[in-house]
Order: structure tokens, then C-alpha cells, then sequence
């Protein structure tokens, strides 16, 4: 009865053209077989055939698509719970569901094993990103590729050349597009010498004029128009001629007295009220509506903002009405394409809340007039600033030949205008006015177009310290003095009252409790228990308790060590560094630095007398924190050196530095410090010597200058992009001429290729013939440039290959594969020249490129490709955040929270030393900027720089699962989604992806709206076959993480007020471990890094290779996880293992 | 000076103009229906509106005891009660390969089977709109008008509705704005140098070819299939300009609408395009039109809150309401259509009604079911039994509607997509 069709291998060879080598098999287990056999083969065998279904010979091994398709219709009828028919025997559900999860995952590899194409890497075409990058490369122009059609998606990368379609639509667009790259180059190319203009908004002349405009508008139509009209209709409702009518208004509207406006909108109806239309309504409605709701909406909101100090010389920033948005618009025709530079100076008002101390910048939405808000968000910028010492914020803004020429900025803030306005409602309660300023403007300007040598030229930038650290010495010098010059005041008034009878008394009775009292100097402590007693505040103190300290006697703020640092000579052209309290370092902070290498210099003198043993200085990063810039460096010094410079001869002690795109961009020089970073240690050191000389450390180390020079040699971009282009000068010959240019550009955009004579013949006759309809030659060589971009040479990355064999890449194409592997662009001429040497495929240059190419900025484009797609980013971007539900979640910290992922995959592609894979399961830092920070109620980082900042063992944070971002992909932008994050930890941490969710499984209609938990709804999942065979692995994880609110907050309840559940998140892997929260939940997942890494292997595997990953990479992938396992799993030993694999080097 | 500048403005813009491919082909000719603009007769067309998620199935589908004509409006179909006996729904129907509960668009209209192609991640096959534009749509400006809403959540992959012959997707426009330029905004430009746009077309083609046919040389088996589909879109350049230059002399038809407001969303966003795609037949411009309707927009326009996605995993509650709502928009939305087909005359006093086969839906029925396909056929264009409850045997091939809707058309074909035949039923 039991026949199986089993397949022999020859039937498989078809499916794998050219290695025929699918050596794994897929099979449905057999012992499922007794499952058909109880349930199924009654009416399914070969005899009743029911539905045209036979069983009984299905065959458990799926080797063709009929046979995929069969079980597929099992699963399917089984998952809509169609079999087996309600009136015949019914498996158990444990049974049930054992049997459909075995299913479900053969079908997965079915499909998988189908759809394998043995190793073969079908040409592909350049994808939108490499697309944008290779006409960058040749241009400098970046396209806006949104007309063209997404690639990849569905769980295939945008690499994959056999899931990749051409179409017409796609041509056209492609030939639109490299047009507009083309005459954008044109004009950039006109632009280049251009003076450099600056477009300045001061908005105390432009924000504020309009806004008291308003203001008097509102006044006018009050005043004027709405009170005189008001007047006569308040007349006529006391006219006794409109009793009956009030009488009768007052019976509709019982609030007619009370709420006036009822009474102005049936104006109409009272005889002798005067007509609106005379006051410029045009009927009552419309009278209250414009002359008198929004003055009693917001003029006194407005008027308090009029009223504020400083609007002399800027303006608040609004989050509603009014001015909500400062622009600066030059006149498009003075702004040719190019970079620009858009500087604001701002300062955060004292005293509002912290988490409004941003401002976006972008371009308005509406481009004509002011209404808030932006058709495209820029940047997200802290303020950090005060009114009173603003700083000036530096964001960079490219303008291409499309981008509107105006540029705004406005107050971080949500999409939705009913968040805003419904908080400005609830300030105007409390305050009588609204929302409070947050944020004051000094100035705006837009520079440009910056030469692009000056972008990366390199720059010295100096710090000479007499100028800088002896001023504020000195300040501090004079603050010293002037707080204990108000002690004595103080201690003199305590000394007046302290011996009355009554004050004895009291002191005696602090006595029994205190001891200390008697001491000479903590007595003062007690002052404030005094009768009589000085008010501590009338002296600068908080109370006697912080006023005691304060006293000279003590020295506690170590005046005579400051007095005698400002006593020594040579301090008119340097500083001595402290070793100990007060400014002991000197920090180099240049405003911008690009990627590159930079020279540190110091310039030092050893003082005579210190021990050797401090002749010595170490550089590293300060401090972010403000308050703890004078307080050691932030981590480990990255070298010191010793000193032995004298003041007449200072020695020059060159560091070279390296500065990648996620260093701190700040450097710190002082005296060595004991390893362990004890400050401690140092500070009785200091009492000690204190004790002795009265002042504590003697100066060591003297510094004359610091100078930070850089970045050098080659900037990262490319030195000569315009290399195809030749002038009048060099050929005088205009057809030859335009020839050249033609076959030197295709040569590039070809990537090292010759285009054919036939093709250049045709695009110089194109030029030829717009010559002769009257174009000048750089506007007819136009067409036939971008048409060198449309053609198959540019848009393939072709590799032919006519043998059946495989064959080596050439050296050429291997440069091209590796550039677009790591960059998502072309080859740059360091790469070419290797490979046209035939050097690139030797090991050891083949490693040290890959090195290189990683640690080049534009590897962040492979870390943001790749990564978006391997942890399906996109879901990020699915929905609208509710944001009265999740009111900080807003744009700048969705984009911030996507940054977080890439900066930390980032850090570990580059950091050779702890590049560690799993680090991403858990980690004791997070990358986080001032935004982000604040969000995750990180304190002390302030700043738009995502920096790796440390986090106690206690925090959630560190690891993807700790991030904001991976929650608000597992959530719909209201609740979270358990299902969605076990299903994503599933497939992207654990490596055991779930089969896709099935269609047509019967909804759990029998949860009918009942108020449930998360969890209870979800529980029910276990109680049908169909749900369970895959929910009983989700579901544990995803109630593991529901400590995290949708938008990835931690939280300890879900829901609001009485109907809050305490969330419980403890659970287990099913037939896995147990654990009680998400903490030991997040420990077992990072146990294994193992699994992780062979997932991680897979997805890169397929994006590296351009194919989906294959049976036939089996393989590979072990000898790729086993390469990197003996490097501690270093995501950059995976990059290497698969830039050496034999696959990567193979067509 | 003035003919230079414009004559650049133009040869910029022309490689520009999104391209409508015509699948022209002589041997469908002989097939193609009597209909054509030089006769008196008036034309047949089509119009397929794809909802993406599918319809709420409590409160959409009418009760499946009561067939034919007598049978009760269910909640969600209220709004449609005046043209009652001018609509069929159909039940029963689905695409027997659709697997994905999110893709209410992709195969609506082609019934494919995404992994037919082994070592390809999707495959697709013609859409039924796109053999009407081959058929039918040959004798007018555009062989057909996909559209696309301004969110398109539910749709599933797909540029638009419409795949072409070899399964590719072709593009769709979601901006009513330049819907309205595409078809009634005049040529500013003289004919002879429109003329010369062209020619350099070609010239254009020309050199692309060259290179193509360089990269062709050695390329393995796999890869020349891969730049064969290059060549075929040049191909399907070449048609365009080939009919564009049909029409090179013929201006465009005059407006019967105002341009519209820019930016509309959801609710005004779908009237606006309904309105372009009555002007579009009004003034056969084209035969054939699809439309995937914006999800997202709409439910905000009709301010509900939830997600377009939630609302389709909708359980009593919130949720369900808000898909309620949204099917009762649908419904409202599509009587609005109705009446203005039926409000539009013909020349010969016949209204655009008669002559148009209207089909509403979606390849997802509600929630992630893929079963019972949502369908709703209307107007007198393909010859439907009108004003019926149709219950059709469970699982029926939603392709043989298709097949019975071409045929209906005047389209001679046997198949379409994974029919099995035609819908006896649904023949008047």
C-alpha cells in the first residue's frame, strides 16, 4: 500500500545548471508518516482520490515544484482548518501542531532548495544605492533616486542580481536621470571660483517685525471691529424690542449667558444689531471666528513672546502660532548647485525643559510661504548654548540642481499638530499664555558654495593656552577671593549673635547630638539654627551647612595652589598643566574635522625640580560631560611621552592621530596620571605636599602651544573626479575633442572597460547633430554623456562567462565586486591600479585592501545597506507613530535610533581590537547621541555625535535588544507586537527562522473585544494547532521583551491608570531554558553568539555574493564562521573570510 | 533663439516622459474588438480599483443562502443600494497560488505563481488589464492608465496593477496633477520639432543597442537572459515612439475638468482620480485603467486612527469599526463612480456605463484570508449578468472572472493566467 516515489539525484541535476552538486536533500521526516496515515489516507488515497487529491504517493522527499505544491496544499488546508473534516477523526492538538511545525519548516526548504541556483551568480545590474554612488563618482552629483523602482525587498538583497528587473519606464528614468546629473555637473562646473556668498537672517529684523504685525492685526480686528460690533449687539439683546427672541435663544442655548459667543452667532436674528459685514466679518460666524477667537486664542501668547528679553538682538523660536519656522532664502539665481554651510547661532532659555533643546533644520514644506513644517528633515541639532553665551551649530547642506533654495529651522517637534496644540492648551491653563520658549535664535547663515578643497583641505588649528586656560586661572582666581570675601561677611554676622544667652542655649542643646559643633571652623555649620542668624542666601550660599566650607582657613577651594600657578613666570606665553584640581588640561576641540590623519603637536618645557617621574604628558579624548571636562579623560590615554623641552627651547612632540567617522572629535593633553585613573591617590598626594609647601603639586610640565594639523595627504573623496573632462586647450579640434571626452568618460563610467568605436560613433553623431541645430559644444555633448549612463556597460556588472566551467574573476573584476561589496560603489583608482597590475588577488593585498576599504568612510554605505536589510529595517518606516501615546518618538529619534544600529555595527566592523559579533546580543556600552541619549535617560552626553558611551550593568540598554530602534520595528506605532520581536529574534539573533505567517489560519474570533492583556491574547495562540506549531517559539521571546513599550521604552506596566497590568515577562524556550526577565532572557540569548554568527553568515554570504544563500554554501558558511571563531568572531574576520572565499573570486 | 532654448527644453523632457509601453502587436489585430475611435460604435473599456487589504467579512460579503437577484444588501455594501440591479457580487473565488497575506494587488489581476521560476524570488504573468491594452487599448493615445493611490500599504510589490507580458511590472502614477498634464496638457511645441525629438529618440536607442549588444557578447546562459530583458525594454521604447509618432499630429483632447488641487489625500485624493479616469474614457484617451486605492490616507481622511494594517486584523472593537468605516467609504466611493458613468453620455445617447466593465476588489479577502477574493463587477462593457448575488463553487479561479470579463470585452482569448474556464453564470 505504501509507495514512496523517492528521486534519485540524476532528476535533481536540472535545477542546478552548473555544479550540480545539491547534496542536501528535502525531506519531510517519515515518521509523520503514521500522521497521513491516521487522518489523511481515508479519503486520500489512491483509490477515493478525494478532490483530486491522492496521498498515498506523495513523495517526502521535494525535489520539483508539483511535489512542493502538493504538500503545500496540505498545509495549507490543514492551516485553514479545512482537514481533517470536522466529521472525521481529529488529531490530537499537540500532535497537530508537531506535525504542521515539521511541515511548515520543510516547505521553508523546499522552497529554499528550488530556488537554489548551485552557486551561480547571475549577472546584476547596479542597484539605486550603488547606482547613486557610481554617478557621484563621476559627477559629484548626487541623483535623487526615488523615481526609480525599489530593489530588493521580500527577503532578497538588492545584490541579488536574478531577483533584480529592467523595464522601459526604468531606461527612461535612468536616461532622465543621468541628464540631470550631467547639467547639474555644468553648472557646479560654472559655479567653481564663484565667490563664496553669505546669506545672513538676523531675526530680530524679519521674525520679530512680522510677529508684531500680527499681534496689531489681532489688536486691530479686537479693538476696532469685534468690541464696537460686540457693543451694539450686546445693545440690542437689552433692547426690549428682542425680549421674545431671547427669550426664545436662551431656551435652545441654556449657556447663552454664560458662553457670549452663543450670543454673537445669532446675532442676525436681533433687531437693530449692527451688521457684521461693517466690522469685516462677513457674517457673525465668520466674526467671531477672525476677529475675535484667535486673539483670545494666542495674543497674549504672542504678546509674551514679544515681551521676552533679548528680542532686541533675536527671536524665540514658537512651537505654535505665529512665526513658527525662521527660513533663510536667497534669491535661487545667487545659489548654484554645490555645498553650503548653514550656520545658527542659538542658546536655550534658562530653566525649560531639557528634552525641547533641539531644533531641526530642513527644507520647508511649503516653499513660498511660512507654514510650519518641512518636506524634508535635514539634521536634528542640540542646543547647548544659553542666551547668554550661545554657540553656533554648523550643519552641512547640499544643493543640487532640484533642491529648494530655501533652508528653515524650527524646534524639534512631532508631525502632528494636535500634540502641539493640545500642549499649548495645557500650558495656557497654567500660565495664562501657552507653550514657554525653549529656544532663542541670535542669527542664521547660509554659506556658499564652499570650493570642495576647503571641505577636506587641511587646517592647523592652535590653541596658544596664555589665551585661553590662564584667563579663566585667573577668573576662577577672582571668584575664589570674592566667595570667601562673602564668607567673612557672613561669619561676621554670625560672630555678632553667636554668644547671646538664647543662642548659647541652642548650641548646647546641638551639642548632645552634634560634637562637631565645637570645632572652630564646622561650628559655622550649625549657624542657620541661630536666632538671629544671617540669611545664608544674602551672601551667595544655599545655607550655613555649604557656607561653612567656604572659609580661606581650610583652603578647600585651593586658592594659594591657583595663586601660586599665576605667580610663576613664563605664564605670558604659556600654562603650567595641574596635575591635581583646577583646569588641568588642555582640550582641542575644532568646530569640524573630517575623516583623515592629523598631527597633534605639543609644544613643552620639563620644569626644574619635579621628580623625573612627572616629566611626562598623555593625550586622549576629554571628557563629554561639561562638568567633568576638568576631571581626567574620558577612557584610556591613547599614548604619552616624556617631556624635556625647556622654556627656552620648548620641545615639539608630534602624535600622529587617526580620525575615523565615529571618533571623538576632541583632544586632551595633560600631566600622566596613575594608571588605575585614581584621582584619589593624586589628591592626598597634593594634602600631603600642601601640608609641606602650603600649596600642594608644584608644576611639573609647562606648555607654550598645542596645534592640531589634518587631515592629510588624499582626502577621502575622490582626488580627481572631473578627470574626463578636457578643455578648449588641450585640443583644438572640436570633434576630436569631444571624442575624447566621450571615450574617457565611458571609460570610467565602464569601470575600466573601452567602449567600442561604434558606440562612441554614434553618441559624437548625436553631439554632431545638436551642434548643428545651434547648441554650444558643452551643452551638446550633454545628451551623449548621459547616455553613457543608461548603457548596459555602466548598469551591469557584467562578467562574461561562455565556458561551462567556472572560471576566476580577473583582477579587474575582482576590484569591482570588492568595491561594491564593501562600498556599494565603484573601484577607486588605488584599486584599479592594483588590479591592473595584476596585484589584488595576492592575499596579503587582498587583506590589506579590505582593510582599507573598511576603514574608509564610505564602508559606512555597506553597513547601512546591508544592515537595513539584513535586520528588515524597513519596518521602521512602516508606521506613523501615535505620538500622544509616544510623544518623544518623532522623527529626529526614529533617524536617531536607526543611526544607534549602524554606528554600533559600525564600531565593530573597524575596531580590530574588540570587533566582537556578539557584542551586538549584549554589550556595556551603547552608541548614542545628545538626542538618543536623552531618550534613553542617559545623562551627561550632549552633542549630535553618536559616541560609545558606557552603561551600568543595571541598564537594559547595550545589544541590539536594547535598542529603540529593533522594538519600534517589533511594534505598529501604538502597542508593541510580541509576535513580530520573538518571530525577528527567531530569524536574525537565534538563526532558527520561523516559517513565513501563513494565510487563510481562522482568525481567534472567540477573544471578541475582551479586555485582555497582551499576554492573554496571545495565549490563546496555544490553544489551536494551527497557531502553536509556530507561536509556541515565538511567542515566550516576544513577552520576554515587553518591558519595552512600542517605541522601545522601558516599562514596568502596560496599559494606563486602573486598567495598568504589571508586565511579566519571565517565560521559556520552548523545550529550552527558563528564565524570569528579560535580563536572564537577554544572558541566554547571548550565550549564543554561536548560532548568531552562523545566521550573521548567511545574510552576509548572500549579500556579498549577490545570490540568495544556498545549500551548495554550506560549506562555506562553517569555514567562514570557523575563520572567524579563532579571531574571537571579529566581524571584520567574517568581511576577510568571505572577500577570500573561492565563491568571491568566481563568476 | 526662443526655437533653440525650447527645442532643449523639449529633448530634455522627452527621454523624460513617463513612457505607457504599448505591447502593440499585429498579431493581435485580428482579434482586437470592432471598436476604435473612427467608428461609430462606441469603444469597450475597463477600469480594475484594487483595495489592497481586503473588506471586513462579517459586514461585506452578503449572506450566501441569498442568491441571484433577490438578495439583502449587507452593511458594507449599503451605500451601493441605488445601483443594486446594476452590480453582481461575486464569492467563491480566489487565486490558487496566492501566498502572501499582505499582497492584495500583486497577483489580483494575474493569478501567477511567485516561485515558478526556480532561482527567481518572484515571478509574475500578465495582468487582465494589460490584455486589454494589447487588445483594445492599441487605437488610442494611451493603451491603458495605471494609477496608484499616494500610500499603498496592503498592494504588495508591483509598480502598479498592471505586469506586462513577460511578468514585469510597469509603472503607475499616484499624482492626480500630472495624471491631468499626461492627458490633456497641449504640445507647446511645433510638430516638426517634435518630429526631431523623436528621430533623436531613436538615435538615443540606437547607441544604448550598441553597447548592449558589446555586454551581450560572452555572457554565460543565465546572464544573457538577464540583458535580454534590457533589450526587451528597449524594444518597448522603440513601440512607444512608434505610437507616439501615430499620434504626433493629433493634439490631445481638451479637458473636460479642472486641473486639481495639489496634495490631496484619502477620501478627495480617490474622488479626484475617479474624476481623471471618467475624463480619461470621456475622452478615449485610453481603454483600459487600473487604480490602487490609497489605504492609509484614506482611514486618516476618514479620521480613524488605527493602521491600514491593523484595521485589516481587525477584532470587534476599535479596529473593526474603522474597517467597517473604511468599507462603507469603499462602497460610497464606488456608487459616486457609478453615477458618473452613468451620467456620461456616449454620441450615440448610450452612457459610458453601457460600455465600460467596472471590477472592484481584492486578492485578499479580509484579514490574511486569501480565500473568497472580495469582488464586485459592474457596468454593461462585458456583457455581465447584472443586479446578482453570485455564490460560486469554493476556490473557483478568480482568472476565469478575468477570462469571462476579456471575452466579454470582445477579447478572443482561452486563457488567462490559471483559468479553467469561463463563469457561465456571469454571462448576460
Amino acid at each position: 500500500m505504501r509507495r514512496f516515489s523517492f528521486f534519485t539525484l540524476v532528476q535533481l541535476l536540472w535545477l542546478c545548471p552548473l555544479v550540480g552538486s545539491a547534496e542536501r536533500e528535502v525531506r519531510f521526516p517519515e515518521r509523520h508518516f503514521d500522521f497521513i496515515e491516521n487522518y489523511c489516507l481515508d479519503c486520500h488515497d489512491s483509490v477515493s482520490k478525494k478532490g483530486k487529491v491522492n496521498l498515498e504517493e506523495i513523495s517526502f522527499e521535494v525535489t520539483n515544484i508539483q511535489q512542493a505544491e502538493l504538500w503545500q496544499k496540505v498545509l495549507n488546508s490543514m492551516n485553514a482548518g479545512e482537514m481533517p473534516p470536522e466529521d472525521k477523526k481529529q488529531p490530537e492538538q499537540h500532535e497537530k501542531a508537531d506535525f504542521l511545525a515539521a511541515l511548515a519548516q520543510t516547505m521553508v526548504e523546499a522552497r529554499s532548495s528550488l530556488a537554489d541556483t548551485g552557486g551561480e551568480i547571475t549577472m546584476r545590474r547596479l542597484n539605486r544605492r550603488e547606482y547613486q554612488n557610481s554617478i557621484a563618482a563621476l559627477t559629484s552629483v548626487k541623483v535623487d533616486t526615488n523615481s526609480l523602482p525599489a530593489d530588493g525587498g521580500g527577503s532578497t538583497f538588492d545584490t541579488e542580481g536574478a531577483s533584480q528587473f529592467i523595464s522601459s519606464d526604468q531606461i527612461e528614468q535612468y536616461l532622465k536621470l543621468g541628464g540631470n546629473a550631467i547639467g547639474e555637473w555644468f553648472e557646479r562646473r560654472a559655479a567653481v571660483g564663484q565667490e563664496v556668498k553669505v546669506f545672513r537672517v538676523e531675526p530680530e529684523n524679519t521674525v520679530n517685525v512680522r510677529n508684531l504685525e500680527i499681534i496689531e492685526n489681532l489688536e486691530n480686528a479686537y479693538k476696532e471691529k469685534w468690541l464696537p460690533w460686540k457693543e451694539g449687539v450686546d445693545k440690542a439683546a437689552k433692547d426690549p424690542a428682542n425680549r421674545e427672541v431671547m427669550a426664545e435663544l436662551r431656551k435652545k442655548h441654556p449657556t447663552l449667558d454664560t458662553d457670549p459667543v452663543r450670543l454673537y452667532q445669532n446675532a442676525k436674528r436681533l433687531k437693530g444689531a449692527p451688521d457684521p459685514r461693517d466690522y469685516g466679518g462677513s457674517d457673525p460666524i465668520n466674526a467671531i471666528a477672525a476677529l475675535y477667537s484667535p486673539y483670545r486664542r494666542y495674543h497674549s501668547y504672542m504678546k509674551h513672546y514679544a515681551e521676552l528679553p533679548h528680542n532686541d538682538r533675536g527671536a524665540y523660536l514658537k512651537l505654535s502660532r505665529g512665526i513658527q519656522r525662521f527660513d533663510v532664502r536667497p534669491d535661487p539665481k545667487d545659489m548654484p548647485p554645490g555645498s553650503y554651510k548653514l550656520k545658527i547661532r542659538a542658546g536655550a532659555v534658562k530653566g525649560s525643559d531639557p528634552a525641547r533643546h533641539f531644533i531641526e533644520i530642513g527644507h520647508p514644506q511649503n516653499l513660498n510661504g511660512t507654514s510650519p513644517g518641512f518636506s524634508k528633515l535635514l539634521s536634528t541639532q542640540p542646543i547647548s548654548g544659553t542666551i547668554e553665551n550661545p554657540e553656533i551649530i554648523e550643519v552641512d547642506v547640499e544643493i543640487g540642481a532640484e533642491t529648494p533654495r530655501v533652508v528653515g529651522i524650527q524646534e524639534r517637534q512631532p508631525k502632528s499638530a494636535k500634540v502641539i496644540r493640545k500642549e499649548f492648551d495645557r500650558h495656557k491653563q497654567k500660565n495664562g499664555y501657552g507653550t514657554p520658549p525653549a529656544i532663542w535664535v541670535d542669527w542664521m547663515e547660509l554659506e556658499g558654495p564652499i570650493p570642495a578643497a576647503t571641505l577636506t583641505e587641511s587646517r592647523i588649528h592652535r590653541v596658544e593656552p596664555e589665551e585661553t586656560i590662564n584667563p579663566r586661572n585667573d577668573q576662577a582666581i577672582v571668584e575664589i577671593e570674592k566667595t570667601q570675601a562673602q564668607y567673612t561677611l557672613w561669619k561676621t554676622e554670625v560672630d555678632k549673635i553667636k554668644d547671646t544667652p538664647e543662642n548659647q542655649a541652642i548650641i548646647a542643646e546641638i551639642r548632645k547630638k552634634e560634637p562637631s559643633i565645637d570645632h572652630p571652623i564646622h561650628f559655622y555649620r550649625y549657624a542657620d539654627h541661630f536666632k538671629g542668624a544671617p540669611n545664608a542666601k544674602d551672601f551667595g550660599f544655599i545655607d550655613s551647612a555649604k557656607a561653612f566650607s567656604k572659609g580661606p582657613t581650610q583652603d578647600r577651594a585651593d586658592l594659594a595652589y591657583h595663586k601660586h600657578y599665576a605667580s610663576l613666570p613664563h605664564r605670558d606665553r604659556g600654562t603650567y598643566l595641574k596635575p591635581t584640581k583646577g583646569i588641568g588640561r588642555i582640550i582641542v576641540a575644532p568646530e569640524k574635522l573630517p575623516p583623515g590623519s592629523y598631527t597633534l603637536r605639543v609644544a613643552a618645557a620639563a620644569v626644574d625640580g619635579a621628580p623625573a617621574s612627572r616629566h611626562f604628558i598623555e593625550v586622549g579624548h576629554p571628557q563629554r560631560e561639561i562638568e567633568a571636562r576638568d576631571m581626567g579623560l574620558q577612557g584610556r590615554p591613547f599614548s604619552s611621552h616624556q617631556v624635556t623641552g625647556t622654556f627656552d627651547d620648548p620641545q615639539v612632540i608630534e602624535i600622529p592621530i587617526a580620525v575615523g567617522t565615529d571618533t571623538i572629535k576632541e583632544f586632551a593633553i595633560q600631566e600622566k596620571q596613575p594608571n588605575n585613573g585614581n584621582l584619589k591617590a593624586l589628591w592626598d598626594t597634593h594634602t600631603t605636599l600642601k601640608k609641606k609647601n602650603g600649596y600642594g603639586h608644584p608644576p611639573a610640565i609647562w606648555i607654550d602651544w598645542v596645534e592640531l594639523e589634518g587631515p592629510h595627504g588624499a582626502p577621502p573623496s575622490e582626488p580627481n573626479r572631473d578627470d574626463w573632462w578636457i578643455t578648449k586647450a588641450d585640443d583644438s579640434d572640436e570633434a576630436s575633442r569631444a571624442r575624447t571626452i566621450l571615450e574617457q568618460f565611458a571609460f570610467k563610467a565602464f569601470r575600466g572597460i573601452e567602449a567600442e568605436a561604434g558606440f562612441i560613433d554614434r553618441l559624437a553623431a548625436i553631439f554632431e547633430t545638436r551642434r548643428e541645430v545651434g547648441d554650444d559644444f558643452d551643452h551638446a555633448i550633454r545628451l551623449p554623456l548621459s547616455i553613457i549612463l543608461a548603457s548596459p556597460g555602466f548598469l551591469y556588472l557584467n562578467e562574461p562567462n561562455e565556458a561551462d566551467e567556472r572560471r576566476e574573476l580577473t583582477d579587474r573584476e575582482l576590484a569591482v565586486r570588492l568595491a561594491y561589496f564593501l562600498w556599494s560603489a565603484p573601484p577607486d583608482q588605488e584599486l584599479l591600479d592594483l588590479a591592473g597590475r595584476g596585484e589584488l588577488s595576492k592575499p596579503e593585498i587582498l587583506r590589506q585592501q579590505v582593510d582599507r576599504l573598511i576603514a574608509d568612510s564610505r564602508s559606512d554605505d555597506f553597513v547601512a545597506g546591508f544592515l537595513h536589510q539584513w535586520l528588515d529595517m524597513e519596518r521602521l518606516d512602516f508606521f506613523q507613530f501615535d505620538t500622544t501615546l509616544h510623544r518623544d518618538f518623532d522623527e529626529s529619534t526614529r533617524s536617531a535610533a536607526r543611526q544607534e544600529v549602524y554606528h554600533s555595527f559600525a564600531h565593530l566592523l573597524r575596531d580590530s581590537d574588540s570587533g566582537r559579533l556578539g557584542k551586538l546580543l549584549k554589550s556595556d556600552y551603547v552608541f548614542v547621541n545628545g538626542l538618543l541619549a536623552t531618550y534613553y535617560g542617559i545623562v551627561g552626553v550632549s552633542g549630535d555625535e553618536f559616541r560609545k558611551v558606557k552603561i551600568p550593568v543595571s541598564s537594559p540598554r547595550g545589544g541590539l535588544l536594547g535598542m529603540a530602534a529593533i522594538h519600534a520595528m517589533g511594534s505598529d506605532g501604538i502597542e508593541s507586537s510580541p509576535v513580530e520581536r520573538g518571530a525577528w529574534v527567531l530569524r536574525h539573533l537565534l538563526n532558527e527562522p520561523p516559517p513565513p505567517a501563513p494565510p487563510n489560519v481562522p482568525q481567534l474570533s472567540r477573544l471578541a473585544d475582551k479586555p485582555l492583556t497582551t499576554r492573554q491574547k496571545l495565549a490563546a495562540h496555544m490553544e489551536e494547532a494551527q497557531c502553536a506549531s509556530c507561536h509556541r517559539k515565538i511567542d515566550p521571546i516576544g513577552f520576554g521583551l515587553e518591558n519595552f513599550n512600542a517605541a522601545g521604552k522601558w516599562r514596568l506596566v502596560e496599559g494606563k491608570g486602573r486598567k495598568a497590568d504589571k508586565i511579566d515577562p519571565a517565560g521559556a524556550f520552548h523545550k529550552g531554558p527558563s528564565f524570569a526577565d528579560y535580563f536572564e532572557m537577554r544572558d541566554l540569548i547571548a550565550e549564543r553568539e554561536a548560532d548568531f554568527a552562523r545566521g550573521f553568515t548567511e545574510y552576509l554570504i548572500g549579500y556579498a555574493l549577490g545570490r540568495p544563500f544556498g545549500f551548495a554554501d554550506e560549506e562555506l558558511a562553517s569555514e567562514i564562521t570557523s575563520a572567524a571563531r579563532k579571531e574571537d568572531y571579529s566581524v571584520r574576520a567574517f568581511i576577510q573570510a568571505v572577500v577570500r572565499s573561492e565563491q568571491f573570486y568566481r563568476k | 533663439m526662443k526655437f533653440q532654448i525650447n527645442r532643449r527644453h523639449f529633448l530634455r523632457g522627452a527621454g523624460v516622459t513617463i513612457a505607457l509601453p504599448s505591447l502593440e502587436s499585429l498579431g493581435f489585430r485580428q482579434f482586437a474588438s470592432a471598436a476604435s475611435s473612427r467608428t461609430a460604435v462606441a469603444p469597450k473599456r475597463s477600469i480594475f480599483l484594487s483595495i489592497g487589504f481586503g473588506v471586513t467579512k462579517e459586514t461585506w460579503f452578503p449572506d450566501a443562502s441569498q442568491t441571484g437577484a433577490d438578495y439583502q444588501l449587507p452593511e458594507g455594501l449599503a451605500p451601493l443600494k441605488r445601483h443594486q440591479g446594476d452590480l453582481t457580487v461575486v464569492q467563491g473565488c480566489s487565486n490558487k497560488f496566492s501566498n502572501e497575506a499582505h499582497w492584495g494587488s500583486t497577483f489580483w489581476l494575474t493569478g501567477a505563481n511567485r516561485y515558478s521560476v526556480p532561482g527567481q524570488n518572484m515571478a509574475n504573468s500578465i495582468s487582465a488589464d494589460q490584455v486589454v491594452a494589447q487588445h483594445i487599448g492599441r487605437d488610442t493615445r494611451f493603451a491603458s492608465l495605471p494609477l496608484n493611490g499616494s500610500d499603498l500599504q496592503g498592494h504588495g510589490p508591483g509598480l502598479s496593477m498592471a505586469w506586462d507580458q513577460r511578468g514585469k511590472p510597469i509603472a503607475g502614477q499616484d499624482d492626480p496633477v500630472q495624471v491631468f498634464h499626461k492627458l490633456f496638457s497641449a504640445e507647446e511645441m511645433p510638430l516638426e520639432q517634435r518630429q526631431a525629438a523623436i528621430a533623436e529618440n531613436r538615435s538615443v536607442l540606437d547607441a544604448i543597442l550598441t553597447d548592449a549588444k558589446r555586454v551581450e557578447r560572452g555572457l554565460s546562459k543565465t546572464d544573457t537572459e538577464k540583458i535580454n530583458e534590457y533589450f526587451q525594454s528597449i524594444r518597448d521604447i522603440e513601440n512607444r515612439l512608434n505610437k507616439d509618432e501615430d499620434w504626433l499630429d493629433v493634439p490631445k483632447a481638451k479637458a473636460p475638468l479642472r486641473e486639481p488641487e495639489p496634495g490631496l489625500k484619502g477620501k478627495a485624493e480617490i474622488e479626484i482620480m475617479q474624476d481623471l479616469m471618467l475624463a480619461a474614457l470621456q475622452t478615449d484617451s485610453t481603454r483600459s485603467l487600473s487604480y490602487r486605492m490609497p489605504g492609509q490616507s484614506l482611514l486618516q481622511s476618514l479620521d480613524l486612527k488605527p493602521s491600514a494594517h491593523n484595521v485589516s486584523h481587525y477584532a470587534p472593537g476599535e479596529r473593526m469599526e474603522a474597517s467597517k468605516a473604511r468599507d462603507k467609504a469603499h462602497s460610497e466611493l464606488l456608487a459616486r463612480l457609478i453615477d458618473k458613468l452613468k451620467a456620461a453620455r456616449e454620441a450615440d445617447g448610450s452612457s459610458l456605463f453601457d460600455h465600460t466593465a467596472v471590477a472592484f476588489g481584492s486578492n485578499i479577502s479580509s484579514i490574511h484570508y486569501l480565500t473568497n477574493c472580495p469582488t464586485i463587477l459592474t457596468g454593461g462593457g462585458a456583457n455581465f449578468k447584472l443586479g446578482q448575488h453570485l455564490v460560486l463553487p469554493k476556490d473557483t479561479p478568480l482568472c476565469n472572472v478575468w477570462l469571462t470579463m476579456l471575452q466579454g470585452l470582445g477579447i478572443g482569448i482561452e486563457r488567462h493566467g490559471d483559468s479553467s474556464g469561463i463563469v457561465k453564470e456571469l454571462q448576460a
